[in-house]
This record gives C-alpha cells, structure tokens and sequence, in this order.
C-alpha cells in the first residue's frame, strides 16, 4: 500500500504526521485545552501554598524544637493543642488580635470611606489628591512602622516634639513603650497605612453608580443622607464585604508593624497571634507549636468570613 | 393657568452656551415634546425644569411657583430617565413606593397607590422581582409606573423609548399615548425621534443648538415648517429641497428651479396661492421644498404645476414605492403609490399641489410663503 502510494507521487507521510503547528492547532481546540493552560499556576499553587499549608498543619501534631532536638520530631496528637489552653499568652495574644483588627478595620473603613466620598467630587485637583492619599498605602509596612517609630520617639520623635510646643504634652512621651497607649498608638500608625486600601476600592465603586440613580432618588424625594443610605450603600454593599474581609484578613496574618514598632511589648500588652507565632517560631524554634498557632489562626479567620457573610445575607 | 412657564433660560457650560434664551409654556394636561438632535441641549432643559442641573439665567414657574430654587423633592414632579435608573437593591415594589416612602406617606396609602400603577400598567404579577429579573420593556413601564404612583403635578420623560427594540417602542408609544389620553397628565418629554414626537405631542418645540427653531402643533410643524431645519428634521423621506429663483412671469410667477448659474434650469409656473405672503420680487433666490409623499404621477393633462424627469432609482418598501430622480441637476426623491413599480431610466412625469409647496429664503433659510 504505501508502496503503492509512494510511487505513485502521493505524500503519504503527510496525512498521518501533521506538521507541528497543525497539531497544536488540534490540541487547542479541543475541550480540554483549558486544563492544559492552567497547569503551570496549579503546580505553582501546590509548591508555595498547599504544600506549606499542609506541612503546618502536620507540623502543629508534631514536635519540633530545635533548642531541643534531644526531644525528636514524633507526634504528639493534640498535645501543642491542649498546651495552648493554658498559655496565658495566647489568650492574650486573641484579645489583642481582636482589638487590633476591629479597632483598625474601623478605622480605616471610616478613613477610607470618608476619602472615597471627599474623591468621588468633581472639584479641580481631586486627581492629584486621590494619588497623593494613596501614598501611604504604596509603603511597605517596614518603612512606615520605623517612619513612625522615628516620629514618637520620646526625645527625638517630631510629633513629640510638636505636642509638647503646642502644650498638649509637658515631655516627650513614649507612646509605644507605655502599656495604656502602645496599642491604640500601633492601630493609628495602621489605619494612616492602611485606609488608602479602604478608599481606593470604595472610590472605584462609587464610580460605578449611575448617576441616573441620584437623580432619580432626588426627584422621587430623597435628601443626601436617603440617597446614601438607599442608594449608595446598597451599591457597595459587595465591595465593602470584599475590602473588610481582605483586611481583616490582612490585619490577623500580619506581624510586621508590630514587630517593628513594638516586638509584642511592653509586657504583651500589644502581643498578637501572628507575632506570637512568628516569635514562637523564630525566636524560640519552637515550630510544632508556631504550626498549632497558625492552624488556629487559620480556623478563626474562616469561621470570621462564614458568620460575616452570613450577617451581610450575601450567598453568592 | 400654565402647569410650565419657561421664561428666557439659559445654560452655560464655561464659556459655551448650551441654553441660549428659551421660553416654553405649557397648558395643564398638554403634552410638550422637545424634540432635536443630540447636542441640541433638550436633555439639559428637561434638567433645569426638574432641579437636577442649575440654571445661569431664566426663571422656572412651575404652575404658579417660581422653581428656581426648589429642590427636586420640592418641584412635585416625576421623572422617567432614559435608563431607568431602577434602585438594582430593591423589588418592584418598593421601587414604585419610594417616592411615597420618602414622603412618608402611610403604609396602606403606599400599598393601594402601589396596587393601582401596577394594574394600570399591568405589571402587578411582576412587583417582587429585582429590576436586574426583567426585561426592557418591564423595567420601562415599572420606571413609568414610579412617575405614575405619586399623582404629580408634571411630567417629565428624557428619552424614555430609547433603549427599546423597534416593535416594543411602537407600542410603548401607543401605550403613551393612551395613559395620557386617559389621565389627562401635563408632560414633557424629550426625544429624537420625529415619529415620536408627531404621534405623542399635542404641542413640539424643535430645538437646535440651544435655541427654539419652531414651537407649534405637530401639523403646523408638518405643513408650515418655520425653517429649513425643521422642514428636513420632521418627515421621512426627508423633504426635497430645491435651489431655485422666483421669476415674475405675466400677472403670476414663476420657480425657476436650478443652481445659480447650472446648465439645465427648468422653469415650473405658479398659482399666486403657493406665493402669498412673498413679494415677488424678480429673481429672488429661494430653496423650494416639496415633501416626497406631495408629489404624484400626473397622466395627461390636468392636476397642479410638474415637471418632467426620469427614474434614477426605485426602492420599493411594500407600502409605497420610494422613486430617486433628478431634477435641474438636483437630487431628490418622491414617493408614489406602491402598485407603480418603474424600471431605472423610465420618463416620469410629476406634479405637486401648490399648497403643498414650502419656499424658504436662501439667506436666512425661513420660511416665505
């Protein structure tokens, strides 16, 4: 046969081997193509998150102390678990993370809100504002927590320095090292960094209002404060759920502007768990009981969103 | 006493004028269209009457109010948007009640005004959706139905039939129609659509850049255009328009038809009816228009002035036959009986009733006659 064909001039490789751009043209357009193309962010999610993830919640059943390696790497079920329960630190480190997180969402929801409105004006220079107001946001936290430190520093630090001239304080004051003011003073560094956050997302929805619908609420009766409350918020009622979750999220699971500001102190009174297990980790090599602390971080945050979103009615 | 005096508005943008003096009025139960094409500031006008945008200059009465500086909550108006503009958040139901909710009108008086729009509008088996569940034609009447519920004191629409398909706009219309002829409501109601405004209007003010070319029931519009504008926006086909010279011929006239100097001018007498009101001046300098459907197929002798042509085009819409010809070097087009159905280059002769016939000044593009 392929004799046959090869004599007679046919080319009978051809049909049976199709050149390479043929082929890919054929794998692409069948339906599993999709599969194919989101391999590559798969295999990268496994590497840097599932496996991580999953290694620390088999790490939380484990001991693991490098200080002390004479005490091995079994498992030990529970116990870090159960260690917890009667670690005054930890309970801690929960009301604190829960003031701080509620405190500075607060905050930077109110900030960034108000900024959003202010933004969301046509008045001349609003452009250059809105880029200036983001600023902040555009800091890594460990530049803005040493900005800050440097700032309150008791004897050196300018707004001390300002509060003292204008007669609100009679010395420098160590506003991070006294237990009364050290966390509310870390949850203001955070809100001035993180409201843009807050304002940016809230700025882009109150874009998305038709103006239409203002009109409307004006001629069937309503004032400014009706058509916020009817119009406004129920149009961002979807990005205020998003931002306040992404925060919190943010807020619970990062350690860094309190470990520059105030390494948990004074005396725990701004420990919270992401520090904690950070510390935990890090300081102490204790990692079975770092991985315990973080499974339970992780618990809490789920269970925040599901009861949140429950609260707003929102399924989808 | 007017249910709307407009008096001298006007509407500046920086240094461009959009409103460039305009007085409107409207009688109690009238139905105001302003009518013009995009641009032409009639959705900024219908703005000012509602309170939505500020005036440089004018006074606003709303009935016998001065509304200059009334909120919109306090105008007693209702408004039906181009959009919609449905609240997405809220049922049908409470879409119509929100204007009685803002005005705290109690629950039952909510519901039964509620009930009512609904029945009269029959969107009653539609009241729990979500505006984002139905369709353009439901969202249109329930967004009517939010004006209708609160029994204000004007009316307006910007563009309502806009976003509509052909069919659901026609009957949308007729729809209109009927409420206003039942209700007996004071409308305005902006538009671009000259079918729209002919079919609805009980009175149309054409605008253009700012300004009113014409203000006049929708058949003075028709038949006595005021100037070229308004001649070529109202009608479809467009009315032909003819440059031309009035010549005086023995005790009458004539329309010498034909651009200033062009080679092929043909002459057409005229009755002293189609001239009243012109001197006629010898070779005064006119633009003759004459709609399509005024002209007709003169065989044999008798009928109205004509002329002699050719068929240059034949576009049959199954209702009439829409014939292109030219004449004295012009373009235009008459549209003829469908049963008459001529193949290109057949000889054509027609004629027009003078009555029918619209002589404008070339200069300043009024009407003469």
């Amino acid at each position: 046969m392929t004799d046959n064909a090869t004599r007679a001039g046919l080319p009978t490789t051809r049909r049976f081997l199709p050149r390479p751009e043929t082929w890919l043209g054929h794998i692409s357009e069948h339906r599993h193509w999709a599969y194919f193309l989101i391999v590559p962010s798969i295999l990268f999610i496994f590497v840097i998150i599932l496996y991580p993830t999953a290694n620390g919640i088999v790490l939380s059943f484990r001991e693991m102390r490098l200080t002390r390696p004479d005490l091995g790497t079994d498992f030990v079920g529970l116990r870090q678990y159960a260690d917890m329960l009667s670690d005054p630190v930890f309970w801690v480190a929960l009301y604190n993370t829960v003031k701080w997180a509620t405190a500075a969402v607060l905050l930077e929801f109110i900030l960034g809100f108000a900024a959003a409105l202010t933004l969301n004006r046509d008045l001349p220079g609003m452009k250059v504002i809105a880029v200036l107001i983001l600023l902040p946001w555009f800091l890594p936290n460990v530049v803005a927590g040493n900005i800050w430190a440097l700032m309150l520093d008791p004897r050196l630090g300018v707004l001390n320095d300002i509060f003292v001239r204008l007669g609100f304080l009679s010395e420098g004051m160590a506003w991070l090292a006294d237990p009364d003011t050290a966390l509310w003073t870390a949850v203001v560094i955070e809100a001035w960094h993180g409201y843009p956050f807050f304002a940016l997302l809230f700025l882009a929805a109150l874009k998305g209002i038709p103006k239409d619908h203002y009109k409307a609420a004006a001629v069937d009766g309503a004032g400014a404060i009706q058509s916020f409350w009817h119009i406004t918020l129920p149009a961002m009622k979807m990005v205020i759920a998003a931002a306040v979750i992404l925060r919190v999220i943010g807020l619970v699971n990062s350690p860094e502007l309190l470990l520059i500001l105030t390494g948990g102190g004074p005396g725990n009174t701004t420990q919270v768990l992401s520090l904690y297990a950070f510390q935990t980790a890090y300081l102490r090599f204790d990692f079975g009981y770092a991985g315990a602390l973080s499974v339970v971080m992780f618990i809490i945050l789920m269970a925040f969103c599901i009861l949140y979103l429950r609260f707003l009615r929102i399924r989808d | 006493m007017k249910a709307l005096s407009l008096t001298n508005i006007r509407k500046r943008f920086g240094p461009l004028e959009v409103l460039k003096g305009i007085d409107l009025s409207l009688d109690d139960g009238g139905f105001l269209v302003l009518l013009g094409p995009s641009g032409c500031g009639k959705s900024t006008l219908l703005s000012i009457i509602a309170g939505l945008e500020e005036l440089t200059d004018g006074e606003v009465k709303i009935g016998d109010r001065v509304a200059n500086d009334l909120h919109p909550k306090d105008r007693n108006i209702a408004m039906v948007f181009q959009s919609y503009a449905l609240y997405p958040s809220m049922s049908v139901r409470r879409n119509l009640a929100f204007g009685l909710h803002m005005r705290r009108v109690d629950q039952a008086t909510q519901a039964e005004a509620v009930e009512r729009v609904a029945d009269l509008l029959g969107i009653a088996h539609l009241l729990e959706r979500r505006p984002a569940q139905l369709s353009g034609g439901q969202r249109q009447r329930v967004a009517m139905g939010r004006a209708l519920v609160r029994d204000p004191e004007l009316f307006l629409f910007d563009e309502p039939l806009s976003n509509l398909d052909a069919k659901l706009r026609v009957q949308m219309r007729s729809e209109i129609k009927k409420l206003h002829n039942r209700l007996k409501t004071t409308i305005v109601y902006v538009t671009h659509d000259q079918v729209e405004a002919m079919t609805l209007a009980t009175s149309i003010a054409v605008m253009r850049d700012g300004e009113i070319q014409q203000n006049a029931a929708p058949s003075e519009i028709y038949d006595r255009p005021a100037n070229l504008f308004v001649a070529g926006f109202v009608g479809s086909p467009q009315m032909n328009f003819l440059d031309g010279r009035i010549v005086a011929a023995g005790n009458g006239a004539s329309l010498e038809l034909g651009r200033d100097g062009g080679p092929e001018n043909a002459a057409i007498p005229l009755p002293p009816e189609a001239l009243a009101g012109i001197e006629a001046s010898d070779g005064r300098p006119v633009v003759a228009g004459i709609r399509p459907e005024a002209l007709y197929r003169q065989e044999g002798g008798a009928g109205g002035p004509g002329f002699d042509t050719k068929v240059d085009l034949v576009e049959i819409t199954g209702a009439d036959t829409i014939v292109s010809f030219t004449i004295a070097g012009q373009e235009a087009t008459a549209r003829l009986s469908a049963d008459f159905k001529p193949s290109l280059g057949d000889d054509l002769t027609l004629a027009f009733d003078p009555g029918r016939l619209h002589l404008f000044d070339r200069e300043t593009s009024n009407r003469l006659n």
